[in-house]
């Protein structure tokens, strides 16, 4: 008996070290989730390409810390086109970057963390749309295959546009091509220009065959095949451009060794057809969908060019619009958030604003690229006739606020003291002479009503028609000059102005051509985050990007102003910053194995 | 009456004849027992230690570890087991930053071997729990663990070494009643050197002149008028709000009642403990329904009873639990003594004419309001341990066998309930001239309110823990002629749950120790743990820890056995692996890392008139399946002995070498798209030594002893992948001990033609005269972060000493003890950088650089407004900590052994004991150097009563 007791104990002690490890686990909703968890619905799923969505494409200046959305470049409260001769930022301070970045001393490491680009939470898109991509299949909940593959068409339409917009900063990168493991390596070295092209192109190939023409009806925002076939022929155009693929060969940096990271291995004139091709098939496929013009032939052409980047597509809650311009809008906030950390556009007013806000202020050198609305350019006398602003293209009343113009019941003051020109003391203020009209809701006026809801323009068909033109004029002007003019008169026909062809001082040749394409492209995207890359693609970047820029100063009685161009500011530029420097911590992390953009 | 006196007289003069009798050297025993049994290892030969889940003789122990018994823990007064501990155990550094009611300690064994958590693991009576709520007198011995043989039975989260507690138990004979008593007083024990408003005044002004701002306080009008009294203590205070706030005493008491005996079959001990601790604020009683005072009071009861159920089956049934109810005002410590500081002493009067607070735009903070008006808090605490051993003696079939099985269940709840209100304060103006001042007319004064009254707000907080063991094991005793041996082999669970988070955190393994002794002189050990923790992914759980330990009775070989100068000689070497735990921590994102993490993300929007967000799921930090424990290799060699029948001394000197140390690396690549992650990256050493000394001597009715211990530990980091990397070593925390100090090297101030010929330009603003001046380390001609420094130490001390005397003579005894600390730096930076934030300063502010005194000044040039350059932490603002305080005196008369049984008692002791009477401070001599700006540490006096019966 007593044996047994042995017996017994020394079973019992064999059972316990059995347990020990039953023991020892966690339920397993507190020891986190894996994979089969995260991917068992399709509404769970979701979530992880939602993620890949809250950091979309956002030319607004969303001043949230810590949201992947736009910080604006090189500060929190500059947008894009503070980079270039389309504005600046009207509060000056010595914690704002764009100071210095105008003065061209901004190092590496003082653009992270506060740069435009959002590295880290690019490459978080990139991984989250590879999460789901490779794992969405695995839903167990019924769902159509066809739904699935729409969903994994946005992930890769997400990873590509995040490439797509690294493409344009930093020339090429790592290519990560599937949700990395861990214990995986990530891919350290940089995809040169010409894989980076044909990689984009093929992944974004890959996300329009998954993707509706069309987004149904409440997915606004979402990813659809003719905004992947827009983003091809960027993508086309950028590669094609001088920037990338430089005639005489040489990159913009020549004594930097690994030059393919700069440029195509060899210049190619046939970029400029691939180019053409693609924004031919989308316009082509974008057409044949009910994209279009937004054209009201009840409107006036000012009326229609505002509504194209203001109007949604789909009817509203007040019943307004269905504007088929809009490719891919984006949204972040519901609506504007006065007050509430939105710093896209204000108007300084005395009697409305006790202090000043930062907003974007456009500088004189857009004004003078506009046309008259006969077609010709301005003049150096242009300021000395009465009343200067109402003889302008159509786009130009739509995207500026100026001097007597009428906002609501106001109307504006930019005069020296006036009501709308802010004081120099206290908070500095810079001070143009012009406000941004083109996002603006006129009907909504500090004060009044609530307000309105707002999208980022970020694709509209209006592009595709400028691609077209630009790309078949690099080509060869001589063979395809009708259609160039025929595509580029679409968009001047919709603001009102007189063909092409018809202009006073029209030459027919390829560079008057290509000058044309240039203003008429910037007037049209003018603000839309293209002017400042396409200076870069164009290599125009040492006298646009940099260099004079001027402001306008309104003097002379309120009945009677007197219109003075005077010099804002001088901006310098250096061939380093065509491309944008990597972030430096990963840089210095892979040993050498990553390379930095010559420059920095 | 006179009867039992001539009885009690015989007895006494039989045990004096006894005594006469034995050999002279028992005699000595004896004594040096009642002397100090710290370091008796003559005494100790005999006596069985506590070891983990076990005992061994002390010949026979080849670990590292250092115990203190009851007695000497209760020649403290000691609000918290804390308080008794300090300068005890050689290798114990304890760090108080708070004298409030309740507070407790940081407390490390040999310092700290990683830049992690550094808090020992306690054990008490051999199962996982807290030791600072029992009372001092429910414990027979407290132990420190120190090498891997002497831990290596806990596993996992024995790295920092272990705090082993042992509670009393009856033994066998008549019942036996033992009552202790203390009461007394306490006080602050350092008034901190506040700036009266003269001083204030003028100083600041001083300031206000250096930034180049015109005077604050008038010369003519206001500065005289300081404490004037009249109107001018309500226009021109002079407030020392340390004395208006904090009362110059408070009441402590401690009592025990241990009711112990019991027969073969039963045994018994019943401790019953009460300990109050008062709070030092003045003007508790403002409000009629409560106090606002801060105070303690604990009742404990413990039964331990030891059961033969059978011949061969013996039980352990153990209930112990507390009552912990403590008591403050509405608002923490912390801010009322940052009120103190932080008020500059004319802001307002403390009390206005008409009654109502003082206070005033910027400084709304009342410090008298702060205790008066903000309601109060309880904090109620109830524990309950239940243990039960059963011992299952096998000694019939395999001699020396026994089989046990043991389960214990601790439960734990705490109410928080917090009272509280807000209060109103009024600044006051007062236009009439003041020769014209009437008291009687209260409206001669203009009021503006600043805050509100409000009602006391409700407001309650629970929490409750409890933990589960049990444990299984096989041990094996037995002596063969000259060999002895002796072996272990158990099973633990242990499981953790408390009412805030989630988890369950739960450890289970095996141990296993095997001890051999050869003719009591040659002993060697083998110890293993095999233990699992929940917090690794499947599979990984369980990591093996091995220790092995020899020692050496040499004083037990021929050669020195009849030796008349080495009484006694041990020699000790022991080498083994110990776990660390990786995640101390309970929240869902730092305990548990095999699994990945999914979080919320920014919000997306999709259409066009729907107005709610998408959620987003991301990746958190990166998982990493293949964390584990930390291992910590430690080496231990030491030697001790007693010399010339007078000298004792011990010494252990200690190599420990910690690595895999749980790490966040935030070097990950952003193109991974993810955050860092945590891995075992990082190592740390650590060594040092222990050492005791002590002489002892008896001549007749006199006897004494001196004693004398110094511990020393300094750790090194090695690797640590958190660690910012810099160009320069000198600017890394790698290579440097855990938690070092580091700032700028300073090269005097700025005179006038060094400002005008700046080579080297500092990055924090323009410089004037005066300001501080600092090394460009790495020469590039600009003061930025790249030539910080190490400097100094860290802020745990690498040196305790302690000295302590215990005389007695005939009846009448004295213990003295003293501990001092070396070798711990303290940065000075915010509140204590003169008017920084804007408060009040210490005296030292007038050591501040001004024309005058440039050549002789400590401290910069003051300033009133944000001085970006001065405040730099810098070798200017690092102090020394290193102090030395009279931590215990206890002066004690045994009484006439015929006036105590004339009681009806065995035995009757009185005694007055002080505590922390002197402190002595290097650098940190405007307040006290161990709890600064916090609730003040106290010294306390104390009249105590020990009976027996």
């Amino acid at each position: 008996m007593k044996k047994n007791n042995i017996y017994i104990i020394l079973i019992l002690i064999f059972a316990f070290g059995t347990s020990c490890s039953d023991f020892l686990e966690e339920p397993e909703d507190v020891a986190g989730l894996t994979e089969d968890v995260v991917f068992t619905t399709i509404e769970d799923a979701e979530k992880v390409l939602a993620a890949a969505y809250s950091c979309p494409p956002y030319g607004f200046v969303a001043m949230q810390y810590n949201a992947p959305w736009s910080y604006g470049i090189l500060n929190y409260t500059a947008t894009c086109a503070s980079l270039c001769d389309e504005g600046d930022v009207a509060t000056q301070s010595e914690n704002f970057q764009n100071t210095r970045y105008n003065q061209g001393t901004l190092s590496a490491d003082e653009i992270y963390p506060w740069t435009e680009d959002k590295w880290d939470f690019n490459w978080q898109v990139i991984r989250s749309g590879w999460l789901f991509f490779d794992n969405v299949d695995r839903v167990t909940d019924g769902t159509p295959q066809s739904y699935i593959n729409k969903r994994k068409g946005e992930a890769l339409g997400m990873i590509a546009t995040k490439y797509y917009e690294m493409f344009k900063r930093y020339g090429g990168l790592p290519w990560v091509n599937h949700y990395i493991r861990n214990g995986e390596t990530n891919p350290k070295t940089r995809l040169s220009v010409d894989a980076s092209v044909d990689s984009l192109c093929a992944l974004i190939d890959r996300a329009a065959a998954l993707l509706p023409d069309r987004n149904d009806p409440g997915e606004f925002g979402r990813i659809n095949k003719v905004a992947m076939m827009l983003l091809k022929a960027r993508t086309l155009l950028f590669s094609a451009s001088p920037l990338f693929n430089p005639e005489n060969n040489l990159s913009y940096y020549p004594i930097f060794t690994a030059d393919s990271l700069l440029k195509h291995k060899v210049y190619s004139k046939e970029r400029w057809k691939d180019a053409a091709d693609a924004a031919k098939a989308a316009l082509d496929e974008g057409l044949a969908h009910g994209y279009a013009l937004y054209n009201d032939p009840a409107k006036t052409p000012g009326e229609n060019y505002k509504l194209a980047v203001t109007a949604f597509p789909e009817e509203t809650e007040s019943g307004a619009s269905n504007n088929k311009e809009i490719i891919w809008g984006t949204r972040i906030f519901n609506s504007y958030a006065e007050g509430g950390g939105d710093y896209r556009i204000h108007i300084y007013s005395k009697s409305h604003f006790g202090s000043g806000m930062a907003y974007t202020i456009p500088l004189q050198n857009l004004v003078d690229m506009y046309e008259l609305k006969d077609g010709s350019v301005q003049d150096d006398n242009f300021y000395l006739q009465t009343d200067p602003y109402s003889k302008l293209d159509a786009r130009f009343n739509a995207t500026m606020f100026y001097h007597n113009k009428k906002v609501g019941s106001f109307t504006l003051d930019m005069s020296d003291g006036g009501d709308n020109n802010p004081p120099s003391n206290g908070v500095a203020q810079n001070f143009t002479g012009y406000y941004l009209a083109k996002f603006f809701d006129e009907k909504w006026v500090v004060g009044q009503a609530s307000a309105p809801k707002s999208y980022w323009p970020y694709m509209r068909f209006a592009e595709l028609y400028l691609i077209y033109a630009e790309a078949l004029n690099e080509y060869n002007y001589t063979a395809n000059k009708a259609e160039i003019f025929t595509n580029i008169n679409k968009i001047r026909t919709r603001a009102g102005q007189p063909n092409i062809q018809d202009c006073p001082g029209f030459l027919d040749n390829q560079e008057y051509v290509r000058e044309r394409i240039k203003v008429e492209r910037e007037i049209e995207l003018a603000y839309e985050e293209q002017r400042y890359f396409d200076l870069k693609r164009w290599k125009m970047g040492p006298d646009y990007i940099g260099g004079h820029m001027y402001g306008i100063k309104v003097g002379g009685t309120a009945s009677d102003p007197i219109y003075e161009r005077v010099p804002f500011e001088e901006r310098v530029f250096t061939d380093k910053w065509y491309l944008y420097p990597l972030k430096k911590s990963d840089v210095q992390l892979c040993n050498g194995l990553l390379i930095q953009n010559p420059g920095w | 009456m006179k009867k039992k006196n001539l009885y009690i007289i015989s007895k006494l003069y039989a045990s004096f004849l006894i005594l006469a009798l034995f050999p002279v050297n028992e005699i000595f025993a004896q004594k040096a027992e009642v002397l100090n049994s710290q370091n008796d290892s003559i005494l100790k030969e005999s006596k069985m230690i506590d070891v983990a889940y076990g005992k061994q003789s002390y010949d026979g122990v080849t670990s590292s570890m250092s115990t203190v018994y009851s007695k000497d823990l209760n020649k403290v007064t000691a609000v918290t087991v804390d308080d008794a501990l300090i300068g005890r155990l050689p290798g114990l550094t304890l760090q108080q930053s708070s004298g409030e009611p309740g507070a407790g300690m940081g407390i490390y064994i040999r310092g700290r071997n990683t830049y992690n958590g550094s808090g020992p693991l306690v054990i008490v009576d051999g199962f996982r729990s807290d030791y600072d709520q029992l009372s001092i007198y429910e414990i027979k011995s407290i132990s420190i663990l120190k090498d891997a043989s002497a831990v290596a039975l806990y596993g996992q989260e024995a790295a920092n070494g272990v705090l082993l507690v042992t509670t009393k138990r009856g033994e066998i004979g008549e019942t036996k009643i033992e009552v202790n008593a203390n009461f007394g007083v306490q006080q602050i024990s350092k008034k901190p050197d506040l700036l009266n408003a003269k001083d204030y005044a003028t100083l600041y002004n001083q300031a206000r002149e250096n930034d180049g701002l015109y005077e604050k306080y008038s010369a003519t009008d206001d500065i005289p008028n300081y404490g004037k009294g009249g109107v001018y203590q309500f226009t021109h205070p002079d407030n020392d709000y340390f004395d208006e706030c904090m009362s110059s005493l408070a009441s402590v008491a401690t009592a025990g009642m241990n009711i112990s005996g019991g027969s073969d079959a039963l045994r018994y001990m019943v401790t019953f403990g009460y300990m109050h601790n008062g709070g030092m604020y003045k003007n508790t009683d403002e409000n009629d329904a409560y106090s606002t005072q801060a105070f303690r009071n604990k009742y404990n009861l413990r039964t331990n009873l030891d059961v033969k159920i059978l011949d061969n089956l013996t039980a352990q049934i153990d209930i112990g639990g507390y009552l912990d109810n403590r008591h403050y005002p509405g608002i923490a410590a912390g801010n009322i003594l940052s009120a103190i500081y932080s008020t500059p002493p004319q802001e307002y009067p403390i009390i206005n004419p008409d009654g109502s607070l003082g206070g005033s735009a910027s400084y709304t903070d009342n410090p008298y309001g702060l205790i008066t008006s903000k309601g109060y808090q309880t904090l109620l605490s109830r524990n309950l341990d239940m243990t039960l051993h059963l011992k299952y003696d096998m000694g019939n079939i395999v001699k020396g066998l026994a089989l046990g099985i043991a389960g214990s269940s601790q439960n734990y709840m705490r109410l928080w309930d917090n009272k509280t209100k807000n209060f109103a304060t009024y600044s006051i103006d007062y236009a009439p001239d003041p020769e014209d001042y009437d008291p009687s007319i209260p409206d001669a004064f203009a009021y503006t309110m600043h805050n509100d009254d409000t009602e006391l707000n409700w407001v309650t907080a629970a929490y409750s823990s409890r933990r589960m063991n049990f444990e299984a094991n096989a041990s094996y005793d037995r002596t063969f002629g000259d060999h002895s041996f002796q072996g272990l082999l158990m099973y633990h669970l242990d499981r953790y749950e408390t009412s805030d988070n989630y988890y369950k955190f739960s450890n289970a393994g095996f141990g296993f120790r095997g001890h051999y002794g050869y003719k009591s002189k040659y002993f060697a050990e083998f110890t293993a743990g095999y233990y699992g923790q929940e917090q690794y992914k499947s599979g990984h759980r369980f990591g093996f820890f091995p220790a092995g330990a020899v020692a050496w009775i040499a004083s037990k070989e021929d050669f020195l056995k009849d030796n008349n100068s080495v009484n006694y000689l041990k020699l000790r070497l022991s080498y083994g692996i110990a776990g660390g735990e990786a995640f101390g921590g309970t929240t869902v994102h730092n305990r548990i890392y095999y699994n990945q993490y999914y979080s919320g993300a920014a919000n997306s929007y999709f259409g066009t008139t729907n107005q709610t967000a998408y959620m987003g799921r991301v990746e958190g930090i990166m998982a990493n399946p293949d964390i584990s424990w930390d291992k910590s290799y430690k080496t231990d060699l030491s030697v001790e002995g007693t010399f010339f029948n007078h000298i004792k001394m011990m010494f252990d000197y200690f190599y420990d070498r910690r690595t895999d140390i749980l790490s966040y690396d935030n070097k990950v690549l952003g193109t991974i798209g993810l955050n860092g992650g945590y891995n075992n990256g990082g190592e740390v050493k650590n060594k040092g030594y222990e050492a005791t000394l002590s002489f002892f001597d008896n001549t007749g009715d006199f006897q004494y002893s001196i004693n004398t211990g110094i511990w020393y530990n300094h750790s090194e980091i090695v690797k640590n992948p958190s660690a910012t990397i810099y160009q320069n070593d000198y600017r890394s925390s790698i290579g440097k001990p855990v938690g070092q100090n580091f700032g700028y090297v300073t090269n005097g101030f700025y005179d006038a033609a060094s400002v005008a010929n700046m080579t080297v330009i500092p990055s924090f603003g323009d410089v004037q005269e005066g300001d501080t001046k600092y090394e460009d380390l790495n020469g590039d001609n600009v003061i930025n972060d790249d030539d910080v420094t190490s400097l100094g130490y860290t802020g745990i001390p690498e040196y305790t000493y302690t000295l302590g005397l215990d005389l007695k003579y005939k009846k009448i005894s004295l213990s003295l003890m003293g501990q001092g600390t070396m070798h711990s730096s303290y940065m000075l930076g915010g509140y204590y950088i003169p008017f920084a934030t804007q408060g009040n300063a210490f005296e030292y502010a007038k050591d501040s650089w001004t024309s005058a005194t440039a050549s002789t000044a400590k401290y910069p040039r003051l300033s009133s407004v944000q001085n970006s350059n001065n405040n730099q932490g810098s070798k200017i603002w690092l102090l020394s900590g290193d102090y030395f305080r009279l931590r215990n005196v206890e002066l004690g008369y045994d009484l006439p052994v015929e006036w105590a049984s004339s009681l009806h008692f065995a035995n009757m002791k009185v005694f007055v004991h002080g505590q922390n009477l002197f402190t002595w401070a290097k650098d940190i001599d405007f307040t006290d150097p161990e709890t600064l700006m916090n609730y003040p540490a106290l010294k306390s006096y104390t009249l105590g009563i020990n009976l027996s019966f």
